[in-house]
């Protein structure tokens, strides 16, 4: 086993990691009380145990350990006939580090995990060793249930150094699993995904000579021209200009988002999350300048720039009609041409060009919301392999590091595939073609894939010159321009992601109250839009929502801050 | 003696469970379990009445659910006479097959259908565009239009289903009272009214006292995917509305006790129309 470093960046890191592989060797026959010495190498010496020791960088005997598990997509396509516990990343395990992964928890969507996670809060299952969660009022449960483990000191003990590097970086993530101040878990491979750029038309807007917008002023000019200047030349009045879904939320973050419009009058404050101020957390819908917005966005229905439909289509309905050539800006993650590029098969001369989205009135960018993490690990109070799991967790890294056995995919023939001595990602055009890649990286632990790319930089670093000689670079490499050019620009605009600063389980009044406030904040939010309310309605709606909750729960969200960021934790684990 | 095994499992299966019902009356904790949760007596239910958004989806619910009752009973019994009268072998099985088959389809593939052509740029708009020169309609946007809207996709779903039930009872009838009938020179209109209808009352009963344990089953489903803020002031159901509550908060107690609600309701109306069957038409249903 032998690590390499590729990039500047990541000398340092690889460094280290080569110096932890090298220690391991050296320390191998030594016995197991050299803990202490273990401090840097987090892989170096003896597991607690049973007596098990890493030997070689394995676990000998080996070691098992159990885990939950939310289906994810490659339920129902393991090849090779494998299985959930027996499958190329399991046995690579088995053979490399001498750790059996076993799921003994299984569900298949949210509802379905989450009610099995209950069942077993309840001790009608077995709580396995590993607890992957993804919901905040179900890590609230097992935290109070006493039945997961504080791991802040192992955190700081064993986790490998260039994670902890990750984990620096994402110091809220550990908000909701802070409960006086002990640490009952961990973010799932926090990175902070892309943001979102705005797609536009670019054949619209060569035709009627205009510029892609930059602010509020000009997106209105250029949204008034799409939908009365016939910028598609049939003649007829059949298009318009802004493309977003209403349905759910004016906040979607991923696809078919308003959100835009609304940061440009309210700034950091978005319409349903919670914004950090200065230590102090507000709640953005009911923030100064959503009056604002939402008066914009009225003004803008009743001449018909924005899709008609925008009440009752989904974020992903919602792309229809850009897909069909009738809309002519809709914004989304750079990944969402990949979906819409149909309208250059679908409308002849069409091109759509991805561009930042606008700066708000008092010129600073507009903000979005953001994503860090996707779950959260716990342990069962019982596991004593928090060692092990961490070496294994590390090296579901490589792949994103690009480094040791995993520099191009994890496995040969499954993610990737080396054709006529060149690596190739297109699983079609594989040795053994698939019709879709297998994701090997999600076959254990983690639901999505660890990665380092945060909001583009491989696609960043490929614009600035830099060779592709990783798996990720290539993989960025081997995506359409166009796809590039979008990722580029949402890694130069990272500064504009937050994400949303309560991340902690609903607290009390929320409990009983939240409801009702969603529920009245969404129907005045589209009846304004739709002038079935006038726009003074919005007043109405912030003082009921401060009446009916909101005040109290304004309160119980900031003492629940203050709570979590009482003890220094990343201090204790070792991550400052 | 013989019959001690299954009296066990029904014990065991059907009414141990219900210990869980206990949860209504508690703020459930799942740790703590059933035995160590806090009680908080009926809390949970005055919740339920509590908020202004909870009344209103109780309203709601009644007002669809009984609207759909109704007319998800009267159109079926129609259309099964109307069918049995059609003599053609051919025609008949192929408009039966033609109504039930929609029964068959989720809600959700419906609801995508039905967003797409009842849209404002949909083929229903445009049609009625060409043929009236009428404005587009927003049928699943205007809080007046959403109900109707949510009943008449309801019945052309499910009024096949129930229509086979009535056809078979008209099948089912002995044809020596249609003999008797034309030789006292009744018409078609009066066989209908003197001989089917009468023969179909039974049924008729049964399946009216089953439905009404429905009252406050608006159909979670289909109002689910259809519904979106501009009519939640309308459209807005009891299911909907605890499943984006609890859901966001894993409130076990107060699900519980909308569930208890909902059966109470349920078994008290199915105590009613046990009666007034009973009663009325001398029929005993169970």
């Amino acid at each position: 086993m032998k690590y390499k470093g590729d990039r500047m960046d990541m000398k340092k890191i690889a460094v280290l990691a080569s110096a932890a592989i090298l220690t391991t060797g050296l320390l191998a026959g030594c016995s197991s009380d050299n803990k202490d010495n273990a401090n840097k190498a987090s892989n170096a010496t003896a597991n607690a145990d049973a007596g098990s020791a890493m030997k070689d960088g394995k676990f000998d005997p080996p070691i098992t350990i159990s885990i939950a598990k939310q289906q994810d997509e490659n339920a129902g396509k393991y090849i090779n006939g494998e299985t959930i516990n027996d499958n190329v990343l399991t046995r690579w395990g088995k053979d490399n580090l001498g750790i059996n992964i076993e799921t003994t928890l299984l569900g298949g969507d949210a509802g379905n995990y989450n009610t099995k996670l209950r069942l077993a809060i309840t001790g009608s299952e077995k709580l396995p060793d590993v607890l992957p969660v993804y919901d905040t009022m179900l890590e609230n449960d097992l935290i109070q249930s006493g039945l997961v483990k504080d791991i802040t000191e192992d955190i700081s003990k064993y986790m490998p150094d260039r994670l902890k590097e990750i984990y620096k970086q994402f110091p809220t993530s550990f908000n909701p699993i802070v409960h006086d101040g002990k640490v009952y878990g961990m973010a799932i491979a926090p990175n902070l995904t892309e943001g979102q750029v705005m797609l536009i038309r670019q054949d619209w807007l060569d035709k009627l000579n205009l510029k892609a917008p930059t602010t509020i002023d000009e997106f209105e000019k250029v949204i008034a021209a799409f939908t009365n200047d016939d910028p598609d030349g049939n003649g007829q009045k059949d298009t318009y200009g802004f493309d977003f879904s209403g349905k759910d939320s004016y906040n979607t973050g991923w696809v078919s988002d308003s959100v835009m419009i609304f940061s440009a009058f309210t700034g950091k404050n978005l319409p349903g999350q919670w914004y950090n101020d200065n230590g102090k957390l507000t709640y953005g819908s009911v923030a100064e300048g959503t009056k604002e917005a939402l008066a914009k966005l009225q003004d803008w229905y009743s001449k018909g720039y924005l899709n008609p439909e925008l009440a009752t289509q989904g974020a992903w309905d919602a792309l229809a009609d850009f897909t069909e050539g009738k809309a002519g800006i809709i914004i989304g993650r750079p990944w969402l041409y990949g979906s819409i590029k149909d309208v250059e098969k679908n409308v002849s001369g069409a091109k759509v060009i991805m561009y930042p989205t606008i700066n708000g009135v008092n010129g600073d960018k507009t903000y979005q919301a953001g994503q860090q993490n996707d779950g959260v690990f716990m342990f069962n109070k019982d596991f004593k392999n928090m060692e092990a799991f961490f070496v294994y967790y590390d090296k579901l890294y490589d792949a994103a590091f690009g480094t040791g056995d995993f520099k191009y995919g994890y496995a040969e023939g499954y993610d990737y595939d080396i054709v006529n001595d060149e690596v190739v990602f297109d699983p079609t055009k594989f040795n053994k073609p698939l019709e879709a890649a297998v994701m090997v990286g999600k076959m254990s632990f983690t639901k999505n894939t660890p990665s380092v790319d945060g909001t583009g930089k491989s696609f960043y670093d490929l614009a600035n010159g830099v060779e592709a000689n990783t798996g990720v670079l290539m993989r960025a490499a081997s995506t359409d321009q166009t796809t590039r050019d979008g990722y580029v620009i949402s890694y130069e605009n990272s500064d504009v992601l937050l994400p949303n600063a309560f991340n902690g389980p609903p607290t009390k009044t929320m409990q009983t109250s939240w409801e009702q406030l969603t529920t009245m904040e969404k129907e005045t939010f589209t009846k304004i839009i739709y002038s079935r309310e006038p726009i003074s309605a919005y007043d109405d709606f912030v003082k009921k929502w401060h009446d009916k909750g909101g005040t109290q729960i304004t309160e119980e969200v900031n003492e629940w801050y203050t709570n979590a960021s009482k003890v220094d934790v990343m201090t204790n684990m070792g991550l400052k | 003696m013989l019959c001690l095994p299954a009296l066990v499992c029904v014990i065991i299966f059907s009414y141990g469970p219900m210990v869980g019902l206990l949860m209504a009356f508690e703020d459930y904790k799942p740790w703590q379990g059933i035995s160590g949760s806090a009680w908080i007596g009926l809390d949970n239910f005055k919740r339920i009445f509590d908020y202004e958004e909870s009344t209103q989806a109780i309203y709601n619910t009644l007002i669809i659910a009984v609207i759909k009752i109704i007319v998800g009973m009267i159109v079926p019994i129609f259309m099964a006479i109307l069918l049995s009268e059609i003599r053609m072998m051919g025609v008949k099985k192929s408009i039966q097959t033609l109504v039930y088959l929609p029964h068959f389809l989720s809600w959700v593939t419906i609801a995508g259908i039905m967003i797409d052509i009842l849209g404002l740029d949909g083929s229903i708009n445009h049609m009625l565009t060409h043929l009236f020169g009428i404005k587009p309609i927003y049928f699943l946007g205007d809080p007046e239009l959403f109900r109707p809207t949510i009943i008449i996709s309801d019945l052309w779903k499910n009024f096949g289903f129930s229509m086979i039930v009535y056809l078979a009872v008209i099948t089912g009838i002995d044809p020596s009272y249609y003999e008797a009938a034309e030789i006292d020179g009744a018409t078609r209109r009066q066989q209908i009214r003197h001989v089917t209808l009468p023969s179909m009352l039974p049924m008729i009963i049964v399946i009216a006292t089953l439905s009404l344990g429905n009252v406050l089953d608006a159909g979670f489903d289909q109002i689910f995917n259809l519904y979106n803020p501009l009519v939640y002031s309308t459209g807005d159901i009891i299911d909907t509305y605890v499943y984006r509550s609890s859901l966001l908060n894993g409130q076990y107690g107060f699900g519980t006790a909308v569930g208890l609600f909902k059966s109470l309701v349920s078994f008290i109306l199915i105590i009613i129309s046990y009666r007034i069957a009973y009663k009325a038409a001398n029929y005993k249903i169970f």
